[in-house]
């Protein structure tokens, strides 16, 4: 007997399905073969662990002590109605029926659209807010330029004086006219005379009745009495 | 058996504590063959019949109760082995290189283990084992499930099954011969 036919008889003897001759050809050649006897042994081991492993049953101790923890974790709890299994599982069979794809893209694009309206609403409430935020940062009424021809100015205070007068104030000069703005006016008012501002005052556009705070600064920086005009307009 | 399981469908609590004490034995049989720890299969098999109960409404009447049993178990041991890996305690009751008693005892081939001895056992037999050849092992080789039984239990194709149980079993072999110092021909 060689080795080859040994190693297949060795596996069959220790499933107990060697006939006699067999078993006598191969104690045979173990007893001539030490790595043929080795994996006798081995196999005969590994048989032997392994039915002891199949008929040594785990011991489950307390057995009625699990089946009340069991019971207790299912208390409150009944057991799931669907078949179907999952929310997914459901959501994929339905996507098989006819007409459910184009239902899901209809769908979809109906809530795309709903929120790129809602964007472009966003966009012009934007926009709005942007425009009275602007408008609350300009001044309320503009810095009006009041302003009387020179030749007025010096009938009004003498043409040798006026040029002194409004010399190094904020009141500009051109070729025909003297301006001042509206800011302006009322601290230039005591140092201009009562005449000359009355008249730079009555030069505005604006009604009196819109210039109330610089009506009350005039009248209490000129101690003369000062006649105002509303909505007059110097030229 | 079916009429315990149907009422189980129904919330029958009570019935299900029979089906629980039914089959708990075999439930923790193969939790314990595959974590070799008694603590952990005890969690598993409370866990895998919470699952049973949970989604028994699916079990389907024309498969074995015990093939759907042993898929949820394994599944539930599967969780556990890879959580015990993550968190680098595979062998947290490895085994030390020596059996205490028992093993080592061949002169009765029918002396059975204790559960520590088993443990120990187990843990040295399936060290290098992965998840999945320890389970198709221990299905194969110690709870005697077929190869059809086995694929159905864990999903596998029968030849996945094979590849692993002949992995597992030379493994086995290899650390048996180790143990044993037996130094075999390899076949």
């Amino acid at each position: 007997m060689n080795c080859e036919e040994a190693i297949r008889l060795i596996h069959l003897d220790a499933d107990g399905e060697t006939s006699a001759p067999e078993g006598e050809a191969l104690r045979a050649h173990l007893l001539s073969c030490e790595g043929c006897a080795n994996e006798a042994r081995l196999v005969r081991q590994t048989a032997r662990t392994m039915h002891r492993l199949r008929t040594s049953m785990p011991v489950l101790t307390q057995p009625e002590d699990l089946v009340k923890s069991i019971l207790a974790g299912i208390s409150g709890n009944t057991p799931r109605r669907s078949r179907s299994g999952s929310i997914m599982e459901a959501f994929f069979n339905l996507s098989a029926r006819p007409g459910f794809r184009l239902a899901y893209a209809a769908v979809v694009l109906a809530f795309v659209s709903l929120f790129m309206l809602q964007q472009a609403d966003t966009f012009r409430s934007v926009e709005a807010l942007g425009e009275k935020l602007a408008q609350a940062q300009r001044p309320t009424t503009p810095d009006v330029q009041y302003s009387i021809t020179i030749e007025d100015a010096r009938d009004i205070i003498g043409s040798s004086e006026l040029e002194p007068l409004i010399e190094g104030t904020p009141v500009s000069v051109s070729s025909e006219r003297i301006s001042v703005r509206k800011s302006d006016l009322a601290s230039l008012a005591p140092s201009l005379g009562s005449r000359l501002a009355s008249r730079l005052l009555a030069s505005s556009d604006t009604p009196v009745e819109r210039l109330p705070h610089l009506i009350v600064d005039i009248q209490q920086s000129l101690t003369s009495s000062l006649t105002l005009r509303p909505g007059g307009k110097d030229r | 058996m079916d009429d315990i399981i149907r009422k189980s469908t129904e919330g029958d609590a009570a019935s299900f504590g029979l089906l629980v004490k039914a089959h708990q034995g075999y439930a923790f049989a193969l939790a314990f063959r595959m974590l070799a720890d008694e603590d952990e299969a005890r969690d598993v098999v409370q866990e895998s019949f919470i699952r049973v109960w949970k989604s028994i409404r699916r079990y389907d009447p024309s498969q074995k109760f015990t093939t759907w049993l042993y898929a949820i178990v394994s599944r539930v041991c599967l969780d556990t082995l890879r959580s015990r890996s993550r968190s680098n305690r595979l062998f947290h009751r490895g085994f030390d290189g020596s059996f205490d008693d028992g093993p080592r005892d061949s002169s009765d081939p029918e002396k059975t283990y204790s559960n520590r001895e088993l443990a120990q056992l187990i843990s040295q037999l399936s060290e290098d084992l992965t998840p999945t050849q320890r389970l198709v092992f221990t299905l194969r080789d110690l709870q005697e499930c077929t190869i059809a039984e086995v694929s159905a239990i864990t999903g596998l194709s029968e030849g996945s099954i094979k590849t692993n149980l002949s992995y597992a079993r030379r493994r086995i072999r290899n650390v048996l011969a180790s143990q044993y110092d037996i130094s075999g021909s390899g076949s």
